[in-house]
């Protein structure tokens, strides 16, 4: 090792050690606890990585460096313990789902050979394609939790090496929005007949990112990676008025919620490959402060003839998010190399401060910085003794614990005293995720 | 005076037509359609997944499509047009290869996107008339994900899923007098996996046999929303109640995007090196279709029961529909086979027999027996360029759908839409690109 070598590797390590305490953020469960045992296990940190199946979540541009296809499957179970204070901590439900990726170069020739690769993220919560729970706007809840692990999702992408260093890469998160009209009418006998309608509309969110590997310029930083991602905001609408006729007065009602939402991102990676380490630092920008009012929109038309009765629409309560930027770290070692396969272990740390702001008003939702500690372990098995496998298999098995330090916060006067979270509200707690993989490199023929 | 009201009736309705799914009505794929949908014995590129997911150990390799149908229809009720909509969508399909220890497997994804919603449920209530077959599948994404495996060098089995969703969801509102009305929400579009499976051999060359299993598929939408109101006053300042403190349900439950379990079984034939014809006969159990029509409850208690009494009817009456079976041929020539392109010419028919029985009762489902017929053509550069150096396809086609006039003629002289004679043909185009690596 050259002593520019050397020196690259200790600001590498000095920066990722000073940067430690600022880290990432959540909303669907990617974004929660990430994708892939592996990136699990180091953090999230993977952006400048990218260098197996979840290349389509972590940075699109580095699935085009995959020299071979691959495909891998696995499954991730998250859970939390939460502890209120002044409050009864409301439920979280545990997600638990299957992963699915895959990086399939596309075999061109001429001047494309080698250049182009396809790549696919997908995770699939058990048994749901979308779930959305909105409760009522001063029930005790979180925000950024309660649905995160209840949507389906795809991210499709395309990659491009502009030069031997160099990528770029795109796509779409690819999710659906919800809406219909639910209409009754009494039939000729008297009887209620109604007619239903529901859409789901597909709707996509941008994802793209840039790779640059500067070693394939300068030989003395080889093993060194840049990347950066970007990934337009998203959320579900969900709409539905209810129209019926009661006794020859119309009801309408019509309510509309806007849930899921996750904050654009603006993520640079850089990583540093050396001897038997992998080591990987990011910083992440979540535009939060787009986040809008989480509570149904209620707009009543019902008048009852005679009476001077008439009813009043909810109102909205802006959320008041604030923008965040974090930090993650990863790394990878190889801890044991035999003919039979290789042990890799990784660990990652990452804190994400919460984007919401003191809770004194009529609203109660929960949140609170977020302090992450992860591992995980990985076996590529290439077979045993004398017998080997038609390509390695590689497992994975990833961990991660997230400790949500006490937050409090004291209501206005101004606030009813019926109100869930008066006179104080908050809550402290632990979320935990794991996960396993298999994944398998192939060929074409 | 009623029939001016039943034909109103008529010319509101907005879908009318045909078969379960857009695969079941329409096929998938431009050879495969062209060839009438007598494809289970053939199914060698994306298309196979739905016709015989075994059969895609044909694909070797690395191949990506991409395709698109327009379908136009023209349904008549008592001679007067219909406003159906648009059969159009994308398709894509994703097919990739490899040997494991000499034994073949593939694997592949194929999915319809349709142009307008992602899904949609559209239910009407039992009386109207409407189709329950075509009404909201072609208007519905599709997804199909499957593998072959190449047991030994004359069978291959495959399995696979057609994913679909059902939803569950309402909300929960207090709607107020003196304050902000305020709600919530609970809503869960769930998944499920309906499976699919195939058996494809060729025990001589001039001879392929498929068999496809294709399970049962049928979303549920339940929409329970739930209304609390508080006690009413009728002026300012007053405290006296005017009604006392009210629930409000209205409930709908009900069952859509029906496809029937179906056993299909082909044969594909090479007469000549440069001739392939096909046959099919799939059976289709329609008789496990359930109602489409809503199932509606209105429950109101407290005040408002007081001043609007509200009675709720029985649930919607089985639709007893029948099993069929469908035959269909198909036929496909290349008439020109060149080392820098080959042009294939194709064919095809089918007849499908209509699952619904006659409509005496209340019941008003429109679909009758019909006739496919169906042609196109497939280009195949062997070499496009030096970036695309495996061979390259154009296939195109359109297929003309003939439903036969039928007349409805209601047992009871009172019924309130009455007797009508109906009918329909369905003209759809499309073209699919595979590109080859």
């Amino acid at each position: 090792m050259s002593n520019s070598q050397r020196v690259l590797r200790s600001t590498f390590i000095a920066a990722i050690l000073l940067c430690a305490w600022r880290a990432t953020a959540r909303a669907d469960v990617l974004y929660t606890y990430g994708f892939t045992p592996r990136g699990i296990g180091m953090g999230g940190a993977l952006a400048a990585v990218a260098d197996d199946f979840g290349a389509a979540y972590y940075n699109p541009a580095g699935s085009v460096f995959h020299i071979q296809p691959s495909v891998g499957a696995g499954y991730l179970y998250s859970g939390s313990k939460m502890t209120g204070i002044g409050i009864q901590a409301p439920k979280l439900d545990p997600t638990q789902g299957a992963l699915l990726g895959t990086v399939l170069p596309i075999p061109l020739g001429g001047v494309l050979k080698e250049r182009i690769a396809f790549a696919m993220s997908a995770f699939f919560p058990n048994g749901l394609l979308l779930g959305i729970d909105v409760p009522y706007p001063t029930q005790t809840q979180y925000p950024l939790l309660q649905n995160s692990g209840r949507s389906q999702t795809l991210i499709p992408t395309l990659a491009v090496k502009i030069l031997q260093g160099l990528s770029i890469g795109g796509g779409v998160n690819i999710f659906n929005n919800t809406s219909g009209e639910w209409k009754a009418r009494i039939d000729q006998s008297g009887d209620v007949q109604a007619t239903v309608t529901q859409e789901m509309l597909t709707s996509f969110a941008l994802t793209a990112g840039l790779m640059f590997k500067p070693g394939a310029f300068w030989p003395v930083v080889d093993g060194l990676r840049f990347g950066f991602v970007f990934r337009d905001k998203f959320f579900t609408h969900y709409k539905i008025p209810v129209a019926t006729v009661v006794a020859n007065v119309p009801l309408i009602i019509q309510f509309n919620a806007i849930s899921l939402y996750t904050p654009r991102q603006f993520v640079g990676g850089v990583s540093y490959s050396f001897d038997r380490w992998l080591l990987s630092l990011e910083v992440q920008y979540n535009q939060w402060s787009g986040y809008p009012d989480p509570s149904l929109d209620v707009n009543v038309n019902f008048k009852i003839p005679v009476l001077p009765i008439s009813f009043r629409n909810s109102i909205t309560r802006p959320p008041h998010f604030h923008d965040t930027t974090g930090v993650k770290t990863g790394a990878e070692a190889l801890a044991l190399a035999s003919g039979d396969g290789d042990l890799l272990a990784r660990f990652g740390f990452a804190f994400d401060p919460s984007p919401v702001p003191p809770q004194s008003g009529d609203t109660n939702y929960l949140d609170s910085d977020r302090y992450i500690g992860s591992a995980s372990v990985g076996w590529k098995w290439r077979g045993v003794g004398a017998y080997q496998f038609f390509a390695p298999l590689v497992f994975d098995v990833g961990g991660q614990l997230q400790y949500l330090p006490p937050r409090v916060s004291y209501k206005d006067s101004d606030v009813n005293t019926d109100n869930p979270g008066y006179p104080k509200v908050g809550f402290r707690g632990w979320l935990y995720a794991i996960g396993a993989s298999i994944s398998v490199p192939f060929d074409y023929e | 005076m009623r029939r001016t009201i039943a034909i109103c009736l008529f010319l509101w309705l907005a879908p009318a037509a045909a078969l379960a799914g857009p695969y079941e009505f329409f096929g998938v794929g431009a050879r495969a359609s062209a060839m009438g949908g007598a494809y289970s014995a053939l199914g060698d590129d994306a298309a196979g997944l739905y016709y015989n997911v075994a059969a895609l150990t044909q694909v070797t390799r690395f191949q990506a499509e991409i395709g698109y149908s327009y379908g136009i229809p023209n349904m008549t009720i008592n001679g007067v047009r219909q406003n159906v909509n648009l059969n159009n969508g994308f398709n894509i399909g994703t097919v990739v290869s490899s040997l494991i220890k000499g034994h073949r497997l593939t694997i592949g994804v194929d999915v319809y996107v349709p142009d307008a919603h992602m899904m949609r449920f559209l239910e009407f209530p039992t009386d109207q008339p409407h189709s329950p077959l075509v009404a909201n599948d072609n208007q519905t994404i599709v997804t199909l994900a499957g593998a072959g495996f190449e047991a030994a060098r004359w069978l291959s089995i495959g399995v696979g899923v057609n994913m679909l969703a059902s939803n569950h969801g309402g909300v929960d509102l207090q709607i107020n007098q003196n304050a902000p009305s305020e709600g919530s929400l609970h809503s869960r579009i769930g998944n499920f996996a309906a499976p699919i499976a195939g058996l494809w051999s060729r025990p001589v060359d001039w001879l392929r046999l498929g068999l496809s299993y294709r399970e049962m598929v049928v979303c549920r939408l339940t929409l329970p929303n739930d209304i609390h109101i508080p006690a009413l006053t009728g002026f300012p300042g007053t405290i006296t109640p005017l009604l006392r403190p009210s629930e409000l349900l209205l409930w709908a439950d009900t069952w859509s995007q029906f496809a029937p379990r179906q056993f299909e079984f082909g044969a594909a034939f090479d007469p000549h090196p440069r001739l392939t014809a096909s046959i099919d006969l799939t059976f289709q159990q329609w008789s496990q279709m359930k109602s489409d029509a809503p199932h509606t409850l209105i429950n109101m208690t407290g005040g408002l029961e007081d001043v609007f009494p509200t009675t709720n009817g029985p649930p919607p009456p089985a639709p007893n529909f029948h099993d069929t079976f469908n035959p269909a041929i198909g036929v496909e020539g290349r008439a020109v086979v060149d080392p820098h392109a080959t042009l294939a010419l194709r064919a095809g028919y089918r007849y499908r027999p209509t699952p619904v029985p006659n409509q005496t009762g209340v019941n008003n489902y429109l679909d009758s027996n019909t006739h496919v017929v169906s042609s196109g053509f497939g280009l195949t550069l062997p070499t496009f360029s030096e970036i695309l150096p495996r061979p390259v396809s154009l296939d195109g086609f359109v297929q003309y759908h003939y439903m036969m006039p039928r007349t409805v003629l209601k047992s009871d002289p009172n019924d309130w839409i009455g007797d009508y004679k109906f009918a329909g043909q369905w003209w759809n185009f499309g073209g699919t690109i595979t590109l080859r690596f």
